[in-house]
């Protein structure tokens, strides 16, 4: 792959790309690392990336990879500072509220299958559509659609005993 | 109550989009408190997903900072070098194609350069006469031309050999010039590029 063609069609995913890590890991500066590690390492092999049929999908695996990874690395506690709190919950009471529904919804969340769990942290932390999540994971809309529907009922069971 | 039941019902089965998740959300009452407690923790997860401006300067610096990428300009340097050279050489010869009787005319000069004679001007040399030979008078006279031999390797002369060297010793000094000249010229591209790589 020429470097024009590069710049062309690799460089502007970086977005996208970021979109995923956020949704992912939770954490903007952790995104921003990933995503630049991501490309350069597509850089170094963009040779190879002749053959790829979905630059989209290979570059959302390559992020979501390098995303499972840091997790693992990361300390069990979630960033719960990171998500955003609106300001009509100033209240400390709504603050505490909402501090413990993000956890339990993150908890829940994380303890999903694999599939699930990243098409419910897309389709929750980052809003994207049902289209967009297929189109970055390689699944078919039915696919998503299922996986949402699923993941959606488990979280109702768990906050209906809440 | 009954749109927001459709709802909730479409967004359990996976297929509202956010639009519609954010409309559930601002409908819900306390009466539904499983769901209300559901979306508004959904609604505290939404993240900021806007894309940093500095994102995509960084990469591209992080690209450019990989070892091993300015190779790409020593091949560069090198094509343009040989270029300027290839039309040095094209120069040259256009100018000794251009130039023939110059040569031929220093010719004595170069000569007498060489065997350190003064220079004497030459004489034009007198054209043969061609050979008349009378067989019959009945029949009409022909000039015969004077036979030519044909095949035989002709020897050069020694004048012949010095003409060639000076002409050589000529060639080889222009050619020297026009080295120089495209040696500077690529010498020149190769800085212009270091300044070029210290701005960036």
């Amino acid at each position: 792959m020429t470097e024009t063609r590069f710049n062309e069609e690799i460089l502007p995913l970086h977005a996208d790309m970021f979109r995923v890590a956020v949704s992912l890991l939770g954490n903007r500066e952790e995104a921003q690392d990933v995503v630049q590690n991501a490309m350069v390492k597509l850089w170094t092999i963009k040779e190879k990336l002749e053959g790829v049929r979905s630059l989209k999908a290979y570059c959302y695996g390559m992020v979501r990879n390098a995303c499972l990874t840091r997790i693992s690395q990361m300390r069990s506690t979630e960033p719960v500072d990171d998500m955003t709190i609106e300001a009509d919950r100033s209240t400390p009471h709504k603050i505490v509220e909402a501090r413990d529904s993000l956890r339990i919804l993150k908890k829940a969340i994380d303890t999903m299958p694999a599939e699930q769990s990243e098409v419910m942290k897309l389709s929750a932390y980052a809003g994207m559509s049902n289209s967009e999540i297929a189109e970055l994971t390689g699944l078919s809309d039915t696919n998503v659609r299922a996986l949402l529907s699923r993941g959606r009922k488990k979280l109702k069971i768990l906050f209906s005993k809440i | 109550m009954e749109k927001t039941k459709q709802l909730l019902d479409k967004f359990y089965r996976g297929e509202t989009t956010a639009e519609e998740n954010k409309l559930i959300a601002s409908v819900l009452s306390e009466e539904d408190s499983s769901d209300k407690a559901l979306f508004d923790a959904l609604d505290v997860a939404r993240l900021d997903v806007s894309v940093p401006p500095d994102l995509e300067p960084a990469i591209r610096q992080a690209i450019a900072a990989i070892p091993g990428r300015r190779k790409v300009i020593a091949p560069i340097w090198a094509k343009v070098a040989g270029i300027a050279a290839v039309i040095a050489l094209l120069a040259l010869g256009w100018v000794h194609l251009n130039e023939p009787k110059g040569y031929i005319q220093q010719a004595p000069t170069l000569i007498a350069e060489v065997r350190q004679e003064p220079i004497v001007p030459q004489k034009a040399k007198p054209k043969p006469k061609a050979e008349v030979v009378v067989t019959d008078q009945s029949k009409p006279v022909e000039a015969v031309k004077p036979k030519v031999k044909k095949d035989t390797p002709k020897v050069p002369t020694e004048e012949e050999l010095l003409v060639a060297e000076a002409s050589l010793r000529l060639l080889g000094e222009k050619l020297n010039a026009a080295g120089l000249k495209a040696a500077g010229a690529a010498e020149q591209i190769q800085n212009n590029n270091s300044l070029k790589n210290i701005l960036k």
